[in-house]
């Protein structure tokens, strides 16, 4: 755990909370019915890939420190085990609606998270700004350590998602992405960040709050764009009906630039219960597998 | 039309001033899809502002429409009849005098015959002092003649204008100042009957009197013949005469007599001349005249007529005055006074007083002012309450008048805008009656006071009160100056005048007087219609009273349109 985690006692609770809600949402879903790609750690030597803080001490190669004085670990696969990288989109646009988009997403990763662990795939969490940093998850015991990242989560401002893409591309190639994010990004970058996903087996789960499908709930206000200072004069109930075409047919050309790039897109709204989400993911997954 | 309704006029702005200054909202939302908002946004920006501005449009309409609809506008213009012509015959007095040998108005009548020829689709009417419908029939077998009322242009304009004739056709002898202030619309062709020819008019100019004799000095502005007529205590002498520019007429005359009213009547005259002269210098009495109207035209009041009953003459003196500067007044000898519209205040009150110590006759007129009113409960009469009349045309075929008819000529008709009606008592006995009972004059006779319960309204509608006030101002002058009133009568009662007809018929065709039941007098105004000699009945009156002209009543539909423009704006908010 990184020493930047100031644990308090509401994080502690977060914390405690989410381990619950995955626990019991586990319970509900049929067991065997996810079986993981990649899991966990494998018998067959891959590669060498430099010490991160949280590896096993077991898995240097001392031969190689012994050589270079540089600490490697030896990477094995296990065809049934991969590494499972739930990734939030934590930047400000996710700040939003009445069931918090980004609050969605931390309960969501925390579920799909739990339900790796328990069946020994290894869990790795990440966010676009990076913070918290949190080391892959190493065994049950020490997971609920992913619990208390997801807990600490917090809205950040202006994140690039290529940026963190370069990460991405430094973990193992035996990697599952699956993204948490609203996508709102200007259409160039979303279309960039996508194609750069290609190679990488990824799936995202799209998050959509209810306020954003529908404006006609709003009074007559400035809307503003709230990673800039750009605000427009907007009465909802004359502009409603243009909205919402446009936002559907935006949610459309996701779908099929993600599905284009070989991803598997997931929509869902705050408003659907976690649950649901989880199996029509895990539903959804099957279908394709 | 109610005109206040236009007091809601500036608020047509309203939409404008919400449209320009709207409160803007001071909240802000940070939207996280505001880059697809604001693509929206600007697609879809002047169709917004187009769709606003439409709105603001409707608005202004609906509240235009509904100020419309709230005035109850109406259009002049009748819907039923939108085509046609009507020809008009000026019918009034002036056309009786001669053009060469033939009357104006038998040339006006052979102009509308050559027009009727060439029209099929023509209406004719004659236009006095009111707007009449004629029977073709009639004109074309000539029963139709010129009347002894004044003519009333601008009245008859207004009715004709309203029926909305296509073309229309004003027949008429040419004498221009009727028709002054006037502006004809299109459509309208007026023909000069008399082709511009100049009109000959006489008038009195002075009157002296000698030992024994009268001399009355008459002029013209051109060659005419005049009848005149003079009256005294004592005598009656009428004559004819002719004359080019100017004339003396020199009648012997009973020097008995303390005063003479004279007058002159003619072919060429637009009205009746009238001199009231006391023959006697020494007898010089003073005439009180009391205006209290407000009016600031003083020929358009009662006051108007007075002087010219009065003031032409010689041997009165006339005093006008106001109630402020009246005091100390009061020694004069009056000889009449006349309260007309009289305020209520100490000096009027004592004025009243004065007068009815002193036995002089007062006349007093009913008015907007509260005097009448007042003076009335001083006299112990009582007023039962006061009737808005539009038109005692309308109200009234027939006069009783069981008094006076002192030139024998028809009454013309009266225009008047209250009517008091007073409670009958013994007091009280009626000098002029309306054919439904209620007294518009009489007299107090053990108090020596006249009362006219009416006054006329103040536009030229009143015209024709001239004709029947200033001789009646007259007779009540002649009969309440001296004891001797009853001689007075006796020459010259209507009992003698020749124009009297013993009425045993319920219905006359003949414009005339009548007499009924030996007291009772009943003019016949109309004569292209039968008249009835007795009273209308009360119901009848009300019914008559109450037609008015309503036109093409424009709210009903800005009413409707209201409605689809609010349907309109509810369409353009969604």
């Amino acid at each position: 755990m990184n020493e930047q985690l100031h644990l308090d006692e509401e994080i502690l609770s977060k914390a405690k909370g989410l381990y619950i809600e995955a626990r019991k949402i586990k319970g509900e879903l049929l067991t065997g019915h996810h079986k993981s790609k990649i899991k966990g750690k494998g018998t067959d030597f891959v590669e060498l890939r430099e010490y991160t803080n949280g590896d096993d001490i077991r898995d240097i190669d001392w031969k190689f420190y012994g050589r270079s004085e540089k600490l490697m670990v030896k990477v094995k696969e296990d065809k049934g085990r991969i590494d499972l990288l739930l990734c939030i989109d934590d930047s400000y646009s996710m700040d939003f609606g009445k069931n918090n988009k980004l609050e969605y997403a931390v309960r969501l990763a925390g579920t799909i998270g739990y339900l790796g662990v328990s069946q020994s795939d290894r869990v790795i969490l990440k966010t676009f700004s990076g913070f918290p940093e949190v080391p892959p998850s190493p065994s049950k015991e020490a997971f609920f350590n992913f619990f208390l990242a997801l807990a600490m989560i917090k809205p950040k401002c202006s994140i690039k998602p290529l940026k963190f893409l370069r990460d991405v591309n430094a973990l193992s190639k035996n990697l599952k992405v699956l993204l948490f994010s609203d996508m709102l990004y200007e259409e160039k970058i979303a279309l960039e960040f996508l194609s750069s996903l290609e190679g990488i087996e990824f799936d995202i789960i799209h998050i959509v709050a209810d306020e954003e499908r529908e404006i006609a709930g709003f009074e007559q206000a400035f809307f503003k764009d709230p990673e800039g200072d750009e605000k427009i004069l907007v009465d909802p109930h004359l502009l409603n009906r243009y909205y919402r075409k446009a936002f559907s047919d935006w949610e459309k050309n996701l779908e099929e630039a993600v599905t284009e790039n070989g991803g598997l897109y997931i929509r869902t709204t705050t408003s659907i219960p976690i649950y649901e989400t989880v199996t029509n993911y895990l539903t959804r997954l099957g279908t394709r597998r | 039309m109610n005109w206040s309704a236009f007091y809601f006029a500036p608020f047509l702005i309203l939409p404008i001033i919400i449209h320009l200054i709207g409160k803007k909202p001071e909240r802000e939302i940070k939207f996280p899809p505001f880059e697809l908002l604001k693509r929206v946004y600007r697609e879809y920006k002047w169709y917004l502002k187009i769709r606003n501005l439409l709105l603001l449009l409707v608005r202004m309409c609906i509240l235009l429409l509904f100020i419309i609809s709230a005035s109850k506008l109406s259009c002049g213009l009748s819907p039923e009849k939108k085509e046609g012509v009507g020809i008009v015959i000026d019918s009034s007095y002036s056309t009786m005098t001669f053009d060469g040998n033939k009357r104006i108005f038998k040339k006006e009548v052979e102009i509308a015959k050559e027009i009727l020829m060439k029209t099929k689709d023509a209406k004719v009417f004659k236009c006095s002092d009111t707007l009449t419908s004629l029977f073709i029939d009639d004109l074309l077998n000539e029963k139709v003649e010129p009347e002894f009322k004044s003519g009333n242009a601008r009245r008859c304009y207004e009715a004709i204008s309203r029926m909305g004739f296509s073309e229309i056709f004003w027949i008429t002898d040419g004498r221009k100042d009727g028709y002054e202030g006037l502006s004809f619309k299109e459509g309208m062709k007026i023909i000069d009957a008399s082709q511009g020819k100049k009109f000959v008019n006489a008038w009195i100019d002075g009157v002296e009197i000698k030992e024994g004799a009268v001399a009355i000095h008459l002029k013209s502005n051109g060659k005419t013949a005049v009848e005149w007529e003079i009256k005294s205590n004592v005598s009656n002498l009428k004559g004819k005469t002719e004359f080019a520019g100017e004339t003396l007429i020199n009648v012997l005359f009973h020097s008995d007599s303390d005063w003479l009213a004279i007058k002159i009547k003619g072919d060429a005259l637009d009205a009746d001349n009238y001199y009231f002269v006391a023959k006697n210098k020494t007898y010089k009495r003073l005439v009180g005249i009391f205006n209290f109207s407000p009016s600031e035209v003083p020929h358009l009041d009662e006051a108007y007529y007075l002087k010219k009953a009065l003031a032409t003459g010689e041997g009165f003196r006339i005093k006008e005055k106001v109630p402020s500067t009246m005091k100390g007044d009061l020694k004069d000898e009056y000889a009449f006074s006349f309260l007309l519209n009289p305020l209520w205040n100490s000096y009027v009150k004592e004025l009243v007083n004065f007068f009815l110590n002193m036995k002089i006759p007062i006349f007093i007129s009913a008015g907007e002012n509260p005097g009448f009113k007042e003076i009335c409960e001083l006299l112990g009469i009582k007023i039962r309450g006061i009737k808005e009349v539009e038109s005692f045309r309308k109200l009234l075929p027939n006069f009783e008048i069981p008094f006076f008819s002192l030139y024998g000529e028809v009454f013309d008709e009266i225009y008047v805008k209250k009517l008091y009606l007073v409670e009958p008592s013994k007091e009280v006995e009626p000098v002029i009656l309306l054919s439904s009972g209620e007294p518009i004059l009489f007299k107090i006779p053990a108090k020596n006071v006249y009362i006219l319960t009416t006054t006329a309204d103040l536009d030229w509608s009143q015209f024709p009160i001239a004709r029947i006030f200033t001789p009646l101002i007259i007779d009540i002058l002649l009969h309440s100056l001296k004891d001797d009133v009853k001689e007075i009568k006796g020459g010259f009662s209507e009992k003698g005048g020749k124009t009297l007809v013993k009425a045993d018929m319920e219905f006359s065709a003949v414009p005339g007087l009548y007499e009924k039941d030996e007291k009772i007098i009943v003019a016949n105004l109309n004569p292209t219609e039968e008249s009835l000699l007795t009273p209308m009945s009360s119901v009848k009156l009300e019914t008559e009273a109450s037609k008015r002209y309503t036109g093409f009543q424009v709210w009903k539909y800005t009413l409707l349109f209201t409605g689809i423009f609010l349907l309109l704006e509810s369409v353009l908010l969604k």
